[in-house]
């Protein structure tokens, strides 16, 4: 029985060897993939927004506020319109991706103590830009304003450290974990490394299983078919755990994303992640019946599986109906698990949620698996006998 | 036989065809139908809100409580139960439980009666950089807000007015107009383009198959002789069907869009329709050229799958294309996608005048040239048998 185990495997991996389209799509894919990607997000930050200021003020006052937004990381001011006609042209033209407005009485009201007003016009249809650009600006005005109060208070002749006490009652010390300049990369490649694992594995085994769909002899014994499923599921784990253990030990550092989890727990995740999807590919794979048929039928779901992992849009965020459909797929357990273990250093235990999650997937994808192995044999021997009939 | 009746069986040959090729049949019909659905329905609780976080309150005083109940209020995130040590905080983060950790430090009512400094310490997980982005923000504002009570107390305590305290304490205010997408909503913002992102997948793979399947099964001939002779006139036949389906889903999901989702359509509805003809026709353009350069229907479906789903990372809207790498930017202006992107920005969430995108219309266009050029190369493949049957 041992031997009929390690036979499927190398059976498996003999047939995926000698295949250029496997290859491509199981080995060459998830590399390049990972790589192009990579490189996509690989400045990580967005700095250097152009905006445009329109200055009315013309005073000290608004210079040093237009030199002090030119200075912040995020933004630069590219132009100076004159009006707000310009300013929407330049706007148009992309040129610019926000406006500011300086009012004529703005350094008036400044000087008389008065409360004076700037006006910002963001562009909200790159979420990113608007985020950088707000930031930079209200930071910037915020700090303005303590600036002034500071100095209006000592003016009025408090001494420093009450001033400060005044002006800032309470530091705010924010502090960004695991992803401290907030990088791009660092946020969406981890889910779509895992992600990409699981959908290539998925096309190629379906691709395997339509090749091999007509010359292969299935057993018909329980043990023997049990054996079969779990030394195909074998096969695509063992070669897709390197895939894994190079992605995360070179790629990942290449890249300088998160590497927070131990070799071990990641190992062990990852183990356990790899064998489910296979075992999803090996309960799938009879629906294909031609070669191109799991390409053509699985592609697509790849922007939709994101979506639904709760990678990027919050899982508490989405509908209920589909936080139910997004728990029957793997991917969606295994970027989870993934970005705890590896972003957020938790240790195994700490996900075993998604262990769990994936403990279950993998019992019910080996029952689908059985059950349709034996359905199509007891398919195949009843056509046989018709065939026999027939001759 | 007139070209008419050429055309029509050409046009009957296809159709019988995608009744038997299931997966064909399934890029035209229902994939495209549960994209949009899903695309519809995925963002439908809009803007993130009430994510978890913990809070550490080791004073225990009348304002910790009060700044703990104006963090509970704030919209963004919401305090799941307080906890005792920041061990515990810790391990929640790590399981992903929480997502910031708020911490008010001891003696933290009595340092600001005294007037001596102290400090609130967030630690908010940059993970995911949109739920980082929703909490720092709702954080930031109530914190400047609790500052700001407390100064203007202390000021009016004084002897200040309440307009000469608020004009001390907030000099300069911001009048924010956030153009385009005032909720800053998601739906807003992604889905005018993950719908079609779906629909050129399915465009892309769906022309490859239409031609890569008269190769692979060897019917090619058979298909120019329905066509008598003329390839310019058995691609009319062949690819009108594809053409139609996408336009027509093309159209039910600008529908959707903005008439069942009610997203803001402020610019020309006519520039969306016409872009999304040309833009599903560029891909099916390039569809035709990778098929007919390589003359493997599975390779070809590998690439064209592989390159189609790029474009979403490459066009910009998530990652804007100006962050990007120099190299990948000029590698973005090899999809048609990215002027497509820009096209549906303008036309429909910023309302631009017409003329300014005229210009992505005719980029766009540009990429059905390499297919003509490639038409010989395709009569060569279709009516030379060495190309036929390969896998």
């Amino acid at each position: 029985m041992h031997k009929e185990f390690f036979r499927t495997i190398l059976n498996q991996w003999r047939t995926i060897f000698h295949d250029e389209g496997v290859i491509l799509i199981m080995i060459a894919a998830p590399i390049i993939y990972a790589t192009i990607y990579s490189l996509t997000y690989g400045t990580q930050v967005l700095r250097d927004i152009p905006i445009g200021v329109i200055d009315n003020s013309h005073t000290h006052l608004s210079r040093s506020l237009i030199e002090k937004m030119d200075a912040g990381a995020n933004i630069y001011v590219a132009y100076e319109p004159c009006d707000m006609e310009e300013a929407k042209r330049l706007f148009h033209n992309r040129q610019i991706y926000g406006i500011v407005y300086i009012p004529s009485n703005f350094a008036n009201q400044l000087l008389n103590n008065e409360q004076a007003t700037l006006s910002l016009y963001l562009d909200a249809s790159y979420m990113l830009m608007y985020r950088q650009t707000f930031q930079e600006l209200a930071a910037l005005i915020s700090t303005q304003n303590a600036t002034i109060e500071y100095s209006n208070l000592l003016s009025a002749g408090i001494n420093p450290p009450q001033a400060q006490a005044i002006t800032t009652p309470v530091r705010y010390n924010s502090h960004t974990l695991f992803n401290p300049y907030l990088g791009y990369g660092t946020f969406i490649m981890p889910p779509i490394i895992i992600l990409i694992l699981q959908q290539t594995l998925l096309i190629g085994a379906g691709m395997i299983a339509a090749t091999r769909h007509k010359h292969e002899a299935t057993p018909l014994q329980p043990l023997a078919t049990a054996l079969l499923i779990l030394g195909k599921a074998t096969a695509y784990t063992l070669i897709y755990t390197i895939i894994a253990l190079y992605l995360i030990n070179i790629h990942f550092k290449l890249f300088h994303y998160p590497c927070n989890g131990t070799a071990l727990d990641l190992t062990i995740f990852l183990g356990l992640y790899l064998f489910v999807c296979s075992l999803l590919a090996v309960a799938i794979s009879a629906l294909f019946k031609r070669r191109e048929a799991s390409l053509m039928t699985l592609l697509w779901s790849s922007i939709p599986l994101l979506m639904l992992s709760g990678a990027s849009y919050p899982h508490q965020s989405i509908p209920k109906v589909w936080q139910l459909i997004s728990l029957c797929f793997p991917s969606t357990h295994g970027i989870n698990g993934f970005s705890k273990i590896q972003t957020a250093g938790a240790s195994i235990s700490e996900a075993w949620r998604e262990v769990n999650s994936l403990v279950v997937l993998g019992v019910v994808f080996f029952v689908i698996a059985s059950l349709q192995s034996i359905y199509s044999n007891k398919k195949a021997s009843s056509s046989q006998s018709n065939n026999k009939l027939s001759i | 036989m007139t070209l008419r009746s050429t055309i029509y069986s050409l046009l009957r040959r296809e159709c019988n065809r995608i009744k038997r090729f299931t997966p064909y049949g399934l890029l035209l019909t229902v994939l495209p139908a549960i994209s949009i659905l899903f695309f519809a329905t995925i963002f439908l609780n809009g803007i993130p809100n009430s994510l978890p976080i913990a809070l550490l309150d080791q004073d225990n005083s009348t304002l910790s409580r009060t700044l703990q109940q104006m963090i509970d209020a704030t919209p963004e995130v919401q305090i799941l139960g307080s906890v005792s040590d920041l061990t515990t905080a810790q391990q929640l983060l790590r399981q992903g439980s929480v997502d910031a950790i708020v911490l008010i430090p001891p003696s933290f009512e009595h340092d600001i009666y005294t007037l001596s400094p102290t400090s609130v310490e967030t630690y908010i997980s940059g993970a995911n950089i949109l739920k980082n982005g929703l909490i720092s923000k709702g954080l930031l504002t109530t914190a400047t807000t609790f500052n700001a009570a407390i100064s203007l107390q202390t000021l009016q305590g004084m002897g200040l007015s309440p307009q000469q305290a608020m004009a001390q304490v907030v000099p300069i205010t911001i009048d924010k107009h956030t153009l385009f997408n005032p909720f800053t909503n998601y739906d807003y913002y992604l889905s005018p383009l993950f719908m079609p992102m779906m629909i050129i997948i399915f465009a892309m793979l769906a022309t490859i198959f239409a031609i890569g399947s008269e190769l692979r099964y060897a019917t090619a001939k058979q298909w120019l002789s329905t066509a008598r002779g003329s390839l310019p006139v058995a691609l009319i036949g062949k690819l009108a069907p594809i053409c139609i389906a996408m336009c027509v889903w093309g159209w039910v999901a600008f529908f959707t869009l903005f008439y069942i989702m009610d997203i803001p359509l402020r610019g020309s509805a006519w520039m969306l329709i016409v872009g999304g003809g040309v833009v599903v026709m560029a891909y099916m353009c390039l569809a035709i050229c990778i098929i007919s350069t390589t003359a493997n229907m599975r390779l070809a479906l590998s690439l064209g799958g592989g390159y189609t789903v790029m474009s979403f990372s490459l066009c910009g809207l998530t990652y804007p294309t100006m962050a990007m790498h120099s190299s990948i930017q000029i590698l973005s202006k090899f999809f048609p996608f990215t002027y497509f992107a820009e096209l549906v920005v303008e036309q429909a969430v910023r309302g631009t005048p017409t003329a300014y995108s005229l210009h992505l219309l005719g980029s766009m266009t540009l990429f059905v040239l390499p297919a003509l050029c490639l038409l010989p190369r395709l009569r060569q493949v279709t009516t030379n048998r060495t190309f036929f049957g390969r896998e």
